[in-house]
């Protein structure tokens, strides 16, 4: 997201930021997010009343279950590598940076924050997905056809890929802040937004259990503003709230940078004239 | 450092920050603002034939002001934008109707005038224009918060008034959203399990509406202030950081 142009005296490089590959890395995780959400969305539409009306038949496993073993095999190496390179692999531009000079370029660190903020997109993705658009796919399938287990064709989606994603993209946003961002989300402790997000996020899908739990033994039919529904709410405002909390977390960090950006000298040698 | 060689200027940077804030948060704001409709209003905003006097202007109206009133906190406390109750409102709208015609009527093939959603745009602009004029979230709650719960029925009145004219379905006198409620059964239909204007003295004292339209700007207000404290308190970090700028 950065190169180097010469400097006056044909010297050391300067950094140049190009803010439009951030916005292409953002259009391209989108674009992969919302192709995921389609495919399983005709799925549905082509096999959800021809084959998934009951969870012991033959056609459910044919048509069903690959797609509930793939969604779990799936993210769990999403989670593995991810969390892997995010957590343990640290960047080796930056420590390169700060052998050379002794800290992290400000360019550079622009794009740490940029991809961070490109991490939260997903995990927002995830959430409309979650909460609203398969969220509300599953009222309406559980109006027409009573769950006989908690593997429906409105759950598969719901509950073991987009759930698990947002966890996912909550743990590995949190292990970027603190390997690529260490002076917001490491060097002062723990950041509480972050743990706030992991932990809400993470009850929802605990909550999850409650909720089948409860139609299981309890409740049978989806009236959906039923008090069993209700945790789904309280522990999404807790997590997603405070994703504004990081946002504006990394405001100070961004405007700083941009400032030291804007005091670099020009090919001129003196500030901000144009060459 | 100046533009050239690739380097499109630090407004542009700037700008670029703001379009990838302004996507995700877009996400964000449509994924709590449909949760909660979903979740604590849901059959009353899914289906014409729940839509009543009784229940569905106060719990449909006071809990869809919970987000909306977070996120006017944050909106105005810190960035001096009369916008955020009408930036929520616009995004349900825009999620809700999605959902209802991908999924309930794409799906599950539920008629769209069975299942069209509420509106919630014109009381969340009477809601922000009240902040922008009182610059005060007190005055706001009282008044924007009464007329976005009073006001919440006569708005939606346009969308549900073919639903609520008579008909003669086998002898008996009902709504035509009655009818569509016996011609789509879902598995919350069982008696047992409705609750569409129940009352021992239903409809008793005269213009109802109007005592239902007081009730639940009383609730909005209310659901005002619980939505205020989640934006002031559950986004607490957000005034310590923008503090450092």
């Amino acid at each position: 997201m950065t190169r180097g142009v010469a400097g006056p005296r044909g010297g050391e490089s300067r950094e140049v930021i190009n803010g439009r590959n951030w916005l292409v890395a953002l259009a391209a995780v989108l674009g992969l997010l919302f192709t995921a959400a389609m495919a399983l969305r005709v799925w549905q539409q082509l096999f959800a009343w021809s084959a998934g009306l009951d969870s012991t038949s033959p056609e459910f496993a044919t048509y069903w279950m690959p797609v509930f073993w793939t969604e779990l095999a799936l993210l769990g190496v999403v989670a593995a590598v991810w969390w892997g390179w995010a957590g343990f692999i640290p960047c080796g531009t930056c420590e390169a940076q700060r052998a050379s000079s002794g800290g992290v370029k400000p360019g550079h660190e622009l794009s740490h924050i940029a991809t961070l903020w490109i991490y939260t997109t997903v995990g927002t993705f995830s959430a409309f997905m979650q909460l609203a658009f398969f969220g509300e796919q599953d009222a309406t399938w559980h109006q027409v056809a009573i769950r006989d287990t908690a593997l429906t064709p409105s759950h598969i989606p719901l509950f073991y890929f987009w759930f698990p994603l947002l966890i996912i993209t909550s743990v590995a946003t949190f292990l970027y802040g603190r390997t690529r961002l260490p002076h917001i989300y490491r060097d002062h402790g723990y950041a509480l937004p972050m743990l706030l997000m992991i932990g809400g996020i993470f009850s929802l899908f605990l909550w999850v259990a409650v909720n089948e739990f409860f139609h299981s033994f309890w409740q049978t039919e989806e009236r959906f503003s039923a008090p069993l529904h209700w945790g789904f709410v309280i522990f999404f405002y807790v997590g997603g709230a405070v994703i504004f909390s990081i946002w504006f977390q990394t405001l100070p960090g961004i405007y700083e940078l941009i400032g030291q950006l804007q005091a670099e000298p020009g090919e001129t040698g003196a500030r901000g004239r144009t060459p | 450092m100046a533009e050239g060689n690739g380097f499109e200027g630090f407004r542009a940077l700037d700008r670029k920050f703001d379009l990838m804030f302004l996507a995700s948060a877009l996400f964000l704001v449509i994924a709590g603002m449909q949760v909660t409709l979903t979740l604590w209003s849901g059959d009353w905003d899914f289906w014409s034939d729940w839509k009543d006097r009784q229940w569905w202007p106060p719990i449909a109206a006071s809990v869809n002001l919970v987000v909306p009133a977070a996120l006017q906190y944050i909106a105005w406390s810190q960035l001096r934008l009369p916008l955020g109750a009408t930036f929520a409102a616009v995004a349900v709208a825009l999620a809700t109707w999605l959902t209802r015609v991908v999924n309930m009527w794409g799906w599950a093939y539920f008629p769209i005038p069975f299942v069209w959603p509420a509106t919630f745009i014109p009381q969340a602009l009477l809601l922000d224009c009240t902040l922008m004029w009182t610059r005060s979230f007190l005055l706001t709650s009282i008044l924007g918060g009464l007329l976005w719960g009073a006001l919440f029925y006569p708005i939606n009145w346009v969308l549900l008034a073919p639903f609520v004219q008579p008909v003669e379905y086998y002898g008996q006198v009902m709504a035509v959203a009655d009818v569509q409620g016996f011609q789509y059964v879902r598995t919350q239909t069982p008696e047992y399990a409705r609750l569409i204007e129940k009352g021992a003295l239903r409809a008793f004292v005269e213009e109802i509406t109007v005592v239902v339209a007081f009730f639940s700007g009383f609730v909005s207000l209310v659901a005002y202030w619980f939505g205020h404290l989640i934006g002031r308190y559950v986004c607490w970090p957000i005034p310590v950081f923008l503090k450092r700028m």
